[in-house]
């Protein structure tokens, strides 16, 4: 009679991880990504699966991978449609006349026009990069903040929790407001003084699930 | 009359050299974002990171093509 009693026990504590995972991937009614898979277009997820970075340690796990919301890739993406239809749009309001000083033979017409789309289309992929490679990491040990600009420049921050003295974010505006996101500032003792993560999803609980792994609390 | 001639040949030259560097130049560009991109890949390992570099060596073709292109029609 008691074995039965234990062993449903068991069960619950089983259980219990799995309800709350599920209660807050439900929470306002929006999956929140835990245990999850990460793609192209995540900026907030919570366990991520798959993911390492340079010099993790093998017991050390990634809590928390957040990258910019996706909203600020906004003007970017506007800027790339215009330059799409720019010629298009010239090419019909001049109806197809030569718009250079003197007369441009055919083949050059084509090598500058297809000169002009790679430009746009290195332009939007680089503008992507930008985005995508700017990530931010809280693992149980640390947080890894990866810059990453202009091509040529990028730049690895580490920081142990233990280091970090200060935490705070803010979250100003109609725009972020509206869609959730705002910038976190992490003041440490190390050698780096400030980790910023600009423009992140959810930084009310991005910041409390940082305090709650500097307090030992992995139940995030 | 002759002199207009030299003078026109001389200029699409001139462009048909710059536009071609300039593209050899674009070319040497995109292969530091190739190589950035496999940088970055090893510091920070994401499942999607191969799209990327995917992208990156469609826009080197299409930098060469035209590259080649220019070179054939200029």
């Amino acid at each position: 009679m008691a074995d039965i009693f234990v062993a449903s026990e068991i069960e619950q504590n089983k259980e219990e991880p799995k309800k709350k995972e599920a209660q807050q991937t439900e929470k306002n009614g929006k999956p929140l990504s835990i245990g999850g898979k990460i793609g192209l277009f995540s900026t907030f997820t919570l366990r991520p699966e798959g993911l390492n970075f340079k010099d993790q340690n093998d017991k050390e796990t990634v809590f928390l991978f957040l990258r910019k919301h996706f909203i600020t890739n906004v003007p970017w993406i506007i800027l790339s449609l215009i330059l799409l239809f720019i010629p298009p749009i010239i090419w019909i309001l001049t109806s197809g006349r030569n718009l250079f000083p003197f007369p441009l033979p055919p083949g050059y017409l084509i090598i500058v026009i297809g000169f002009y789309y790679l430009g746009v289309l290195t332009y939007i992929f680089i503008s992507f990069l930008n985005w995508f490679f700017n990530v931010s990491l809280v693992t149980d040990e640390r947080v890894v903040d990866i810059d990453y600009s202009d091509i040529v420049y990028h730049d690895v921050a580490v920081t142990k929790l233990d280091l970090i003295e200060d935490i705070d974010y803010t979250q100003a505006g109609f725009v972020r407001s509206f869609f959730d996101y705002g910038d976190l500032f992490i003041q440490t003792a190390g050698e780096k003084v400030h980790f910023d993560f600009l423009a992140i999803p959810k930084p009310k609980k991005a910041t409390n699930i940082i305090e709650n792994l500097m307090g030992g609390d992995k139940n995030v | 009359m002759s002199e207009n001639i030299l003078q026109g040949l001389t200029l699409l030259l001139i462009v048909k050299v710059s536009f071609l560097i300039l593209i050899a130049l674009f070319i040497v560009f995109l292969f530091i974002v190739f190589n950035q991109i496999g940088t970055l890949s090893k510091t920070i390992e994401q499942k999607d990171t191969g799209v990327l570099k995917v992208i990156a060596f469609i826009l080197i073709i299409l930098a060469l093509s035209l590259f080649l292109t220019g070179l054939v029609i200029l």
